[in-house]
């Protein structure tokens, strides 16, 4: 019981630290992320020199909306989608293809969704094709929905 | 279009005659396969994963891939076509027959499933 209460004051306590109280303690930082991920910031992420503190960063701020506010450039596009390539320092490039759903929303939109793919990938739908584990040429269907 | 074998040993992935070739972790939505576009009807299929893992979709009769968000997608046995339906994808293997692959991601040195 005491246990509990004592977790829940910990955390009350933390919540209330602004982001920079929170940087100063670097025990808590990774905690602080943790909870509070609308707090990461693109240039916190450029800046960070750890490959693998940077990933978990990354991963809570959103491959898909990181490739958008950090002004990612398209590298290649066709009817599959288009794809994005990002340089990290000290690690493996950021590539995604932006893919858009072939079924439209109620409204008439068209969900948009991004998914990571190999760094090797050169054009939208050699990344599409390898995320259904088809090579480019042989990815052609004749029906989507 | 060549005949497809079914190999000895396949492990059926029905419930109760149902074949949901898809389930979203998250939505909770399903990529399932009946008999037509508007009834609940079991379609006459198989659905089952080979000794070597690779799942197998094996359609008797014409039948409908549905899903909540995505239009149905007509299954011709006699004409199997490469289909793709959200984040699952038909290759056709031989007549009558697709192996259903899901859409995969690439997060930093693994390959994880998505999960819509």
């Amino acid at each position: 019981m005491s246990r509990a209460r004592s977790s829940v004051s910990r955390t009350k306590r933390l919540a209330t630290l602004t982001p920079e109280q929170a940087a100063q303690l670097p025990i808590l930082r990774d905690k602080w992320l943790a909870m509070r991920p609308e707090t990461i910031t693109v240039a916190q992420i450029q800046a960070e020199a750890n490959a693998e503190r940077r990933r978990v960063l990354l991963e809570r701020y959103g491959f898909a909306r990181y490739l958008t506010d950090s002004g990612a450039i398209p590298i290649h596009a066709d009817e599959t989608g288009t794809l994005y390539r990002q340089e990290l320092n000290g690690d493996e490039p950021l590539v995604m293809v932006r893919v858009r759903n072939s079924t439209p929303e109620h409204d008439g939109s068209a969900k948009e969704y991004a998914l990571r793919v190999p760094a090797e990938m050169t054009t939208a739908r050699q990344a599409v094709a390898w995320t259904f584990q088809q090579a480019a040429k042989s990815y052609q269907p004749v029906v989507e929905s | 279009m060549t005949r497809y074998r079914k190999p000895t040993d396949t492990k059926d992935l029905r419930d109760q005659g149902r074949i949901t070739l898809a389930h979203g972790e998250v939505t909770g939505h399903h990529h399932t396969v009946y008999a037509d576009a508007e009834t609940d009807r079991l379609p006459a299929a198989e659905f089952f994963e080979e000794p070597s893992g690779r799942r197998v979709l094996l359609a008797l009769a014409p039948c409908v891939l549905r899903h909540q968000e995505h239009a149905p997608i007509l299954l011709d046995p006699a004409c199997p076509i490469q289909a793709r339906q959200g984040d699952v994808f038909l290759r056709p293997i031989g007549i009558g027959a697709w192996e259903v692959l899901r859409q995969r991601e690439y997060v930093a040195g693994e390959i994880v499933r998505v999960a819509d």
